[in-house]
């Protein structure tokens, strides 16, 4: 039987790796009991309630590298959270190879070794008082993805698979450089055998002369292994080397997805362009040109966003519907959500 | 000449040994003048920084070197009249909003605070000076904010606050400290833009410390670049930037991924930095550097006939050299 071949059916015939359907994650602050008292009996109580992340729909293919954008208390480390499992999202679902990552239960299900996270800080992320080969080799035993009498082995391959020297293995994360820990942090991420790594701001700590290592050293890692990733990082630059496809969030939401060359060529939302235009860029040809364009206003805090479209209050091209009424996202391949889109 | 720094040499005492931090910098700066200092952590850019201050405590020390502001020297001058100076001649902003203000102070009564530090004035006078100069660094609706406490503001108000702080006085030199690593790109760009207008209203002079090539280039007329606690380049930013001489100074520039294709590999630059506990004698890049021999035993600062100087026996773009 022939299968239909339109380029829509070539994208959704085949299940995502990666699925997020509605996605909502609410933090409510501890009510005491008193209040909770109080507002039993009618007494007006506020409560705060965050909004980290607010219906947020993707996809990540297999060997696909998703890059996700956004200033500081967008949600998207809170995204990154619910994808590894450490969060069960409030609502709607997270599916990896179609099955949920969050049992009902709220207990990450089997699957989740599939998916490893790396974190920003390499200081935090790694056991100070564990040798660096039973750091890597604790999951891997666990798991039984090798054996005891394997484990040196198997540690060692993957050490050599991040660039580092075998002897590594019995050494601690204090005699490393934070470019090396962060080396060390993939390999117990890869030791596992994942087919997703979720990286938040994997280089944002580093130097910036050793930035470039580990960016090549992810580069090398999607190329071989054909591993998908989800890509957090603030540096607009980065992204855009590493990443298949961008997204950017604003305040709990995606406003823009879609291939990264269009995004960077020709954003569609007006947060993206202002946000594109306001990281200054290397200008060598005279001291007075300022290279960079600043978003007006500040950041809205995500404990109480502004209504309608999250960023109509420093949007440039807002009208009247902007404030009462919230876009979605549509379903062009470079999808944004505005009402009118640059 | 404002400020004059010679062969300023910072060391801190430690059970482990000597930390060469800052290890004879050399540069100077003209009024007005506002100059990038760009360096990875650990290479001595801020503690360059705290040293013309004067700010540098146990186990730290200044070793060996000179400071002078308008041609007085203020390595060795007792910390009373260091503090005569600090915040009305020379000003600093931190990196870290957060923890340079005072959290159990209202934002008007640090602010009076620095005021009164030099010369006291009424009640009524500072009020309008405080409000004058918030409002000056963008802060909107400032008279009614003066009772407000730190927390009260977001992460970028509090830097401008820190700001505000630091102008005050019209210091005829201000040293930045990473202002704005700590700030989202959208809030950082708006305070770039206003630091630069307000430095060139006021004819403040400007060292902006930074880790940022981009940044950086976006602000300063002259660019420093250290390493190991040495300035290994110095010159107009522009040129330094469209043809390093320093071959640090040109891996930095080649492992951005804006000079390479998207998904190819970018090109670091190899090994790791040193540490300030242990640096290499002669050139401290010289072990990390392709273009090393016998020669960079010995690392000199050369000084070019066009306004640059490079610390490097073997420099690039060689055409343009004198």
């Amino acid at each position: 039987m022939a299968l239909p071949s339109s380029t829509f059916n070539k994208r959704f015939a085949m299940t995502p790796l990666l699925r997020l359907a509605h996605v909502s994650k609410r933090f409510a602050p501890h009510v005491a009991i008193t209040d909770r008292l109080a507002a039993w009996l009618g007494a007006p109580v506020e409560t705060r309630t965050v909004y980290a992340v607010d219906d947020v729909s993707l996809a990540i293919g297999k060997g696909e590298v998703l890059g996700l954008v956004g200033e500081s208390g967008c949600g998207k480390s809170t995204l990154a959270r619910i994808i590894a499992g450490i969060h069960a999202p409030s609502s709607g679902e997270a599916l990896y190879d179609g099955m949920a990552i969050m049992s009902s239960a709220r207990q990450p299900v089997k699957t989740l070794t599939k998916i490893q996270m790396i974190f920003q800080d390499p200081f935090a992320s790694l056991d100070p008082r564990l040798r660096i080969g039973d750091t890597i080799a604790e999951g891997p035993l666990a798991h039984r993805l090798v054996t005891r009498a394997g484990a040196p082995d198997y540690v060692r391959d993957w050490l050599a698979a991040v660039g580092l020297p075998g002897d590594a293995a019995e050494r601690f994360p204090h005699q490393f450089s934070g470019g090396q820990r962060q080396r060390v942090a993939i390999a117990r991420a890869l030791a596992m055998k994942p087919d997703l790594l979720v990286c938040d701001e994997p280089i944002a700590s580093l130097d910036v002369s050793i930035q470039a290592q580990i960016v090549n050293l992810f580069l090398k890692l999607k190329r071989e292994l054909s591993l998908a990733m989800l890509f957090i990082s603030h540096d607009l630059g980065v992204v855009r080397h590493i990443s298949d496809r961008v997204a950017i969030m604003y305040l709990g939401r995606i406003v823009e997805s879609g291939p990264t060359p269009e995004i960077y060529r020709s954003p569609r939302h007006p947060y993206t362009k202002a946000l594109l235009d306001s990281v200054p860029k290397l200008t060598v040809d005279g001291t007075d040109v300022v290279s960079f364009k600043p978003i007006e206003g500040e950041l809205p805090s995500p404990l109480n966003p502004p209504s309608g479209c999250h960023f109509h209050l420093r949007c440039t091209f807002a009208q009247p519907r902007c404030k009462v009424d919230a876009p979605r996202l549509d379903h062009a391949s470079q999808a944004v959500a505005c009402h009118y889109p640059l | 000449m404002l400020l004059d720094v010679e062969g300023l040499t910072t060391h801190f005492d430690t059970r482990n040994g000597v930390i060469k931090a800052v290890d004879g910098v050399t540069f100077a700066i003209n009024e007005g003048e506002i100059v990038g200092l760009v360096g990875e952590s650990g290479s001595g850019k801020s503690i360059t920084g705290f040293s013309i201050l004067g700010l540098i405590d146990p186990p730290g020390r200044i070793v060996s070197g000179s400071v002078r502001l308008n041609g007085r020297e203020l390595i060795g001058l007792p910390s009373s009249e260091l503090r005569a100076i600090r915040g009305r001649h020379i000003a600093m902003v931190f990196q870290d909003p957060s923890t340079t203000l005072n959290p159990v102070l209202s934002i008007g009564d640090q602010m009076a605070l620095a005021l009164n530090a030099h010369g006291s004035h009424s009640a009524q006078m500072a009020e309008a000076r405080i409000v004058d100069v918030l409002t000056t660094v963008g802060i909107p609706d400032a008279a009614r904010r003066l009772g407000a406490y730190p927390h009260e503001f977001s992460g970028g108000m509090r830097q401008r606050v820190a700001i505000a702080i630091a102008l005050m006085h019209r210091p005829a030199l201000l040293i930045c400290d990473e202002p704005t690593t700590a700030l989202d790109v959208s809030i950082q760009a708006q305070i770039l833009a206003q630091i630069k207008r307000l430095a060139t209203e006021l004819g403040t002079a400007m060292i902006w410390i930074s880790h940022d090539l981009a940044t950086v280039s976006a602000l300063a007329s002259r660019l420093l670049v250290m390493y190991g606690g040495r300035i290994v380049e110095d010159g107009p930013v522009g040129a330094v930037l469209r043809a390093p001489r320093h071959p640090y100074t040109a891996g930095l520039l080649s492992s951005l991924p804006a000079n390479a294709a998207p998904g190819q590999d970018l090109l670091p630059i190899p090994g790791s930095p040193p540490s300030p506990m242990d640096l290499p004698p002669g050139c401290a890049f010289a072990p990390r550097c392709a273009r090393a021999d016998a020669a960079c035993a010995e690392a000199p600062m050369i000084t070019g006939t066009d306004g640059r100087a490079w610390r490097c026996h073997h420099p690039l773009s060689t055409s343009a050299l004198p």
